[in-house]
């Protein structure tokens, strides 16, 4: 077990040595029960820690919700329906993350990655006080080739990041320290959007949600920054459009893979002599880039991008061509 | 957070603990304290009072006041083991969670000083920190 749990089992252990020490005294019936009532209540409390202690240990992402809809007792469809999305957002920043992966098997163009349904995400438990719930990755013990021990890495490096970039926001944007933690520019983008669209609108009652990394993780040195919807408007801009100045021009030819519709992004894989880059694309282009995607054909992007030493992340300027074979 | 090292008379430590009385929860729970404080004189039950919980943070609305007096030197068969124990149930309705320690080591200090699992998550803190306690001899 982990470190919560060790501590929740220790604080039991102390509880149970008094209680015990209280019933070695010779008390009548009636003065037993009096003494040893604190402790059981103490015990009442310490088990409920315990519970959470185990959620705690045993999660990848531990998230707390907060608001109207929570305090009041939440739903099953709100309940349903907040795991659904912390899922799917978890699931396609992962698959950014193996797409934009330099691994040799991973930069074929062609390769298109389908989630495996050996590798999923468990609900590790629920904990009282707002709501809290505990995420843990998960794969079959049977092996897989190609996308699952990939897939599994990223999974559980993406669980991590998502609890650690709110760190780095405010309600004025990003701070610089994001670069330092997070130096690639099109997995900072995967998890900014995720994090993006993991804050609440505050429309379904939820007023913030707090990531904590789970396990060894949560043993923070800082309260977690909640996301609010202030947080979420913060980023939007930054969402909208990555970067505005600074930029160059250049056009980048591979093959279209994971796309994400809502943050209006794909990876383009198999660009020579650069392997993968991160695409933000305009709503204009939302038809082309799904029709691409299904046919497998190569697409020629123009764009623009920060001039780093490689280009990671492109803003696509104009139409997408279809390059000939 | 709060802590008390040394030795201090009693109505130094009582003057401190009525300043964390800084809310109306608090003043009710050190109000509630001070009556304890005022039950054990009249009743000879003489003990080390050790204050911890969250009335003993930052927290502006503690839930109670965890409280517990060191009768370890008391003969168990001695009425003051009895009306401790009596005292410690009267008292939770007015917040104060009394733990009469009547045997055993200094782990029921330990227990004071610790923090609840979602307290040290949303403080940002690690699930072994300990939180000071406050004596009053």
């Amino acid at each position: 077990m982990g470190a919560w749990v060790d501590a929740a089992r220790d604080s039991i252990r102390i509880v149970l040595d008094e209680l015990s020490a209280t019933r070695s005294l010779a008390l009548d019936d009636e003065f037993r029960a009096l003494a040893e009532e604190p402790h059981w209540s103490q015990l009442e409390g310490m088990l409920v820690d315990y519970s959470f202690a185990r959620v705690l240990d045993e999660s990848h992402l531990v998230a707390r919700l907060e608001g109207p809809s929570v305090e009041s007792g939440m739903s099953a469809a709100l309940l349903s329906t907040m795991v659904r999305e912390i899922w799917k957002h978890v699931k396609t920043a992962t698959t950014a993350a193996v797409a934009l992966s330099s691994s040799p098997e991973h930069t074929v163009a062609g390769w298109a990655p389908k989630w495996p349904e050996s590798l999923g995400m468990d609900v590790t438990g629920t904990g009282a006080g707002s709501l809290f719930l505990g995420f843990r990755a998960t794969r079959d013990t049977q092996p897989e080739v190609g996308f699952v021990d990939a897939g599994f890495d990223a999974l559980h490096t993406v669980m991590s990041d998502i609890a650690e970039a709110p760190q780095y926001l405010t309600e004025s944007g990003v701070t610089d320290e994001i670069a330092e933690r997070f130096p690639d520019d099109a997995l900072r983008d995967s998890i900014l959007s995720a994090v993006y669209h993991l804050s609440p609108t505050g429309r379904r009652g939820i007023a913030a949600v707090t990531f904590y990394g789970g396990g060894a993780s949560t043993h923070p040195r800082q309260p977690a920054t909640p996301l609010t919807p202030s947080i979420r408007k913060a980023l939007k801009p930054l969402i909208d459009q990555p970067f505005s100045q600074g930029s160059v021009a250049s056009v980048f030819s591979g093959t279209i893979r994971a796309v994400d519709l809502d943050a209006r992004r794909f990876v383009l894989r198999g660009v020579p002599e650069v392997g993968a880059v991160r695409c933000v694309y305009p709503a204009t282009l939302d038809a082309k880039v799904k029709e691409l995607l299904t046919s497998g054909k190569k697409a020629e992007v123009r764009g623009s991008y920060l001039p780093t030493e490689m280009p990671r992340l492109v803003q696509v300027e104009g139409d997408i061509a279809v390059k000939a074979p | 957070m709060a802590s008390c090292h040394g030795e201090r008379t009693a109505a130094r430590w009582l003057t401190f603990l009525s300043g964390l009385g800084y809310s109306l929860d608090r003043e009710r729970l050190f109000a509630s304290f001070a009556d304890l404080t005022i039950q054990l004189q009249k009743q000879y039950i003489r003990g080390a009072l050790f204050v911890g919980g969250s009335y003993v943070t930052r927290k502006y609305k503690p839930g109670d006041l965890d409280v517990a007096i060191d009768l370890r030197k008391v003969p168990p068969s001695a009425p003051g083991i009895r009306i401790a124990f009596r005292l410690s149930s009267d008292f939770r309705a007015r917040g104060l969670d009394l733990l009469p320690v009547v045997s055993g080591g200094d782990d029921y200090i330990e227990l004071l000083c610790r923090l609840r699992p979602f307290d040290c998550l949303l403080l940002g803190l690690p699930p072994n920190y300990r939180k000071g306690v406050l004596q009053v001899s």
